[in-house]
């Protein structure tokens, strides 16, 4: 297998500096035009069935979107009209657009530009017509009334699933490749064809016909490129440039339409199926996944017939990757704060490397060609990683790590225990061995999973605190969970755990139940048919995505603050119940009135009690303890599409915003402040070294967590070794670690970076399972990365 | 119309008494001044803006920050809009602001992760506003459990 790419080395052509700063200094902005024409259908077609209105919208706004081929692209293709343009997705959630409408462009975070007449059309034509037919309008309409009170709670969200609908699923780019959507197309007709006289009349031929206008809208807007870039080419002074027009007119005539031939028609077809899917609905982070596996046999193709060479390929993959970026949705700007970084809920996931189907390494070129591409675009968008098997090439390893040490964000995936992990939670294994990467560090199997990843987070820590006041809320004072039983009376361990499992198990409940109400409202109002055209299971089944289509169905749910929880539980069995130092009751009355007038007990249960991430045995048998029985509660409960609730374990910016309305904690954590991250020990209390850090975390139940868990460790990436870094990775993985990522800025960099912003547009660091501008962060998230610990390893 | 408010004189009247109380605490106030912030509310029905001033130096000594009762030319780090009814009831611990955002009771902007950081604070304040209430005279006023 010849693995190496050898022009690392060459600096990347002017074009590629030139977009890659074209789009980091590029405005936010809001852009109205799908808005506008999903509404201008909606108006026609409301009264016809969900899939015939939704994929009528999407051919009407693929017909009048604009069309633009900005200067210097070969790979096109735009969602809106502006160069880092939000579209916006009123169908979901149109309250939040009237109520930010004059403040977009004056936020202090995610400002994004607007028109006068934009914020007009919207208050006056757009947004009057969804009043009422919202998936949130639906959705307060049917949830039952405690449900909905127990939402308000803030102990579990689904905020970004009711704001942008479901998002989080890779596509099966291949098989688009190598069919094209005429193929798709024909298939799709035959199986109309093929339909009894019974079922023609019903639902299943209503998606086929979905299915088949949504592709050749598809191939439409397609031909919309290529008729421009032949315009532009006929005005076009410059001779080398009208030549790549006329290409690029050339390969978007034939691409999504027709199977790609060259490595540029793949790329261009791979990014028109993965913008187009983001115009259809506005569901996060749809992620390209195992580019390298995708790409190889086009590149290959390319090598064969002497047509193009790994530096045009690493150009080509570069535009792609810088693409990417022009992808992002505008929060609700009372949201910001759980989604901090303005292209974080977007995080388009790319891997390289690791095994294929058949469970050999599957390496190939590309994968090197992808890395160095990503690696000199340093954009904060793709969210890449390298899939780590037992055979990864040492040179690829080592090339990502040196990377890495630079700067360059990335994650490592532990293929191991990942495919034991897919096939626990029921995948093939075939299947499990070809996963991609959502979002932030979901696996799913590549294009047969419609995994919902990121549709729940779930605030832990503030069940526990409800536990340890018999369900009051030591925030606001006001009883928010069960009444579980005065702690005061508590006598043994077992019965504060008790009053945990029932506090967990109630929310989870709850919020199972608001799950399966959102899910079914989305199916009924706002159907994907086009993306169930690139997710296996849909059209064999003739069954919407969002109806429980696709080969695989799961819907993650995140746990917040679990290094919070366990050092909370274990301070109290040793402080209380063992030690006999403390009383329940006075602990009780402590954390009511966060520590006041207490701070000698706060500094001994912050100090003096051993904490997860020490390699401390009886500490990290409560991380097992907490993390199995998280699994546990989900595990009996399925979701509106048939499959399982997946546990997860990162935090995005959940950490810090449910920080903030979770009361003060028995691990001497003060009210309001940020919780641990993914399964990240707590800022400061893994004080024996990143050794112990990941002694303790393979001791847990990893292979149960299926959603992904998340573990983010700080090094000064000058003073630290590659051979040091690649021989942590690698000892991790084999004693059962799934994935790790590094930042590796010094601190005075990054309070520089606070000092002096404009100076620092590019600097990127990962926040929890994703990337964002640091300048572009709220001042608490900034100091949050800063104060994460700074460990050192060697020379 | 307003259940709580009859203008916003009177408004001003209770919260202006409230704000006194608050930013002379010892413990609250104390803890407030730490955010580092300039709030500014506005309310609707009746009609009111009050902005606290927690990042310059109080104006008046004894008290951990300055309150602005009507427009002011501070500019505010975070601002919240909602019905003065609705903050009234928050006041007593009665309304959760999660649930004010995602119902459209509440708007607010800026720096709203800062502002998130004084929830824990001013829970004691809770206790406060009543007892400011009745102080005032205004038993009538206040939001029975």
């Amino acid at each position: 297998m010849k693995t190496q790419a050898a022009l690392r080395q060459t600096p990347f052509p002017s074009r590629i500096e030139t977009l890659r700063w074209r789009i980091i200094n590029a405005p936010q902005e809001v852009c109205i035009e799908r808005a506008r024409y999903l509404t201008e259908a909606m108006r026609l077609h409301w009264d016809r069935h969900p899939l015939t209105r939704m994929s009528l919208a999407f051919e009407h706004i693929l017909k009048n979107i604009k069309v633009l081929i900005r200067d210097e692209e070969i790979i096109v293709g735009c969602r809106t009209s502006k160069l880092k343009g939000a579209p916006l997705f009123p169908e979901n959630k149109s309250l939040w657009i009237e109520g930010d409408l004059e403040n977009f462009d004056k936020r202090l975070l995610q400002r994004a530009l607007i028109t006068p007449e934009e914020k007009d059309e919207l208050a006056t034509v757009i947004l009057p017509f969804w009043k009422g037919k919202t998936v949130e309008d639906r959705l307060q309409k049917l949830l039952p009334e405690d449900v909905l009170v127990d939402m308000d709670k803030y102990i579990f969200t689904m905020m970004l699933e009711i704001t942008y609908g479901i998002g989080h699923f890779t596509m099966n780019h291949k098989r688009v490749l190598a069919l094209g959507l005429r193929g798709i197309i024909d298939e799709t007709e035959q199986k109309l064809q093929g339909l009894s006289p019974k079922e023609k009349k019903g639902e299943k031929a209503i998606f086929y016909e979905a299915v088949i206008r949504s592709c050749r809208a598809a191939v439409s807007f397609a031909r919309r490129y290529s008729d421009l870039a032949l315009t532009m080419a006929e005005a076009e002074q410059d001779q080398e440039r009208a030549a790549e027009l006329r290409e690029i007119a050339r390969v978007c005539g034939r691409v999504p339409e027709h199977p790609a031939e060259t490595l540029q028609e793949a790329v261009q077809s791979l990014y028109f199926i993965h913008l187009l899917a983001q115009i259809e609905s506005g569901g996060n982070s749809i992620s390209l996944g195992r580019i390298d596996q995708i790409l190889f046999p086009y590149y290959r193709k390319d090598q064969k017939a002497k047509r193009g060479s790994a530096e045009k390929a690493r150009e080509l993959v570069a535009m792609l990757f810088i693409k990417t970026n022009e992808i992002w949705n505008v929060l609700e700007e009372a949201f910001i704060p759980g989604g901090e970084g303005t292209e974080g809920k977007t995080t388009q996931n790319v891997t390289v490397g690791g095994l294929g189907a058949e469970g050999r390494e599957a390496t190939n070129e590309m994968s090197y060609i992808a890395l160095d591409a990503y690696a000199e675009v340093r954009t904060v968008q793709p969210n890449f990683g390298l899939r780590v098997s037992p055979d990864c090439p040492e040179d690829l390893m080592r090339r990502a790590v040196e990377y890495d040490r630079d700067g360059v964000l990335m994650h490592f995936f532990n293929d191991e225990v990942i495919i034991r992990s897919l096939t626990k939670a029921g995948h093939r294994l075939e299947d499990a061995r070809d996963y991609g990467v959502v979002g932030c560090l979901e696996p799913n199997a590549q294009g047969k999973t419609f995994g919902s990843t990121f549709a729940v987070q779930f605030n832990g820590i503030k069940c526990l605190e409800l536990a340890l006041s018999n369900g009051i809320d030591n925030i606001f004072g006001y009883l928010s969970g069960l009444e579980t039983g005065d702690p005061a009376g508590f006598r043994q361990f077992k019965d504060l755990w008790q009053a945990y499992d029932k506090q967990v198990r109630h929310f989870i409940r709850q919020m199972v139940r608001g799950m399966k109400v959102l899910d079914r409202v989305i199916a009924e109002n706002v159907p994907s048919p086009f993306a169930s055209t690139m997710v296996e299971g849909c059209l064999e089944k003739g069954l919407d995505l969002t109806r429980g289509g696709a080969q695989y169905n799961s819907t993650g749910v995140q746990l917040m603050g679990f290094a919070n929880i366990v050092d909370s539980l274990y301070a109290v069995q040793q402080a209380v119940f063992k030690d006999k130092r403390f009383s329940m009751a006075d602990l009780s009355q402590w954390l009511s009135q966060d520590w006041q007038d207490a701070e000698d007990k706060r500094a001994y249960f912050l100090n003096r009690i051993p904490k997860y991430g020490n390699d401390d045995d009886s500490v990290d048998a409560m991380a097992g303890k907490v993390m199995n029985h998280f699994c546990d509660v989900l595990s009996k409960y399925r979701n509106f599409r048939g499959g399982a609730f997946w546990p997860g374990i990162f935090s995005v910016g959940f950490h810090i915003t449910m920080g903030a309305f979770t009361a003060a904690t028995p691990d001497g954590r003060f009210s309001g402040d940020v919780l641990g991250n993914g399964i990240t020990p707590t800022t400061g209390n893994a004080v024996s070294g990143p050794t112990a850090i990941m002694n303790s975390v393979v001791k847990l139940p990893l292979e149960r967590v299926f959603n992904g868990a998340n573990l983010n460790m700080r090094f000064p990436g000058k003073k630290i070794s590659t051979e040091n870094l690649i021989s942590l990775i690698r000892t991790y993985f084999s004693r059962g670690g799934t994935q790790v990522q590094f930042n590796m800025v010094d601190s005075a960099i990054l309070r520089e970076a606070q000092g002096h912003p404009e100076k620092h547009r590019d600097l990127f660091v990962r926040v929890s399972g994703y990337s964002a501008e640091f300048i572009g962060l709220s001042e608490i998230a900034q100091e949050e990365i800063i104060s994460r610990t700074e460990f050192e390893l060697g020379g | 119309m307003s259940q709580y408010y009859k203008d916003s004189e009177e408004l001003y009247k209770i919260y202006g008494y409230f704000l006194d109380r608050v930013l002379r605490d010892d413990k609250i106030g104390a803890k407030m001044s730490k955010a580092g912030i300039i709030i500014k509310f506005m309310y609707t029905d009746p009609e009111a803006e009050i902005t606290i001033d927690l990042k310059n130096p109080p104006a008046r000594e004894g008290y951990y920050g300055t309150y602005y009762l009507g427009p002011s030319n501070l500019k505010e780090d975070v601002w919240s809009k909602q019905a003065a009814d609705f903050s009234h009831r928050f006041w007593h611990g009665r309304e959760n602001p999660i649930a004010g955002v995602t119902r459209g009771r509440i708007k607010q902007g800026g720096k709203v992760t800062a502002m998130l950081k004084l929830l824990p604070v001013i829970k004691p304040a809770f206790q406060l506003f009543p007892v400011a209430l009745k102080e005032m005279g205004l038993d009538h006023l206040i939001v029975s459990k």
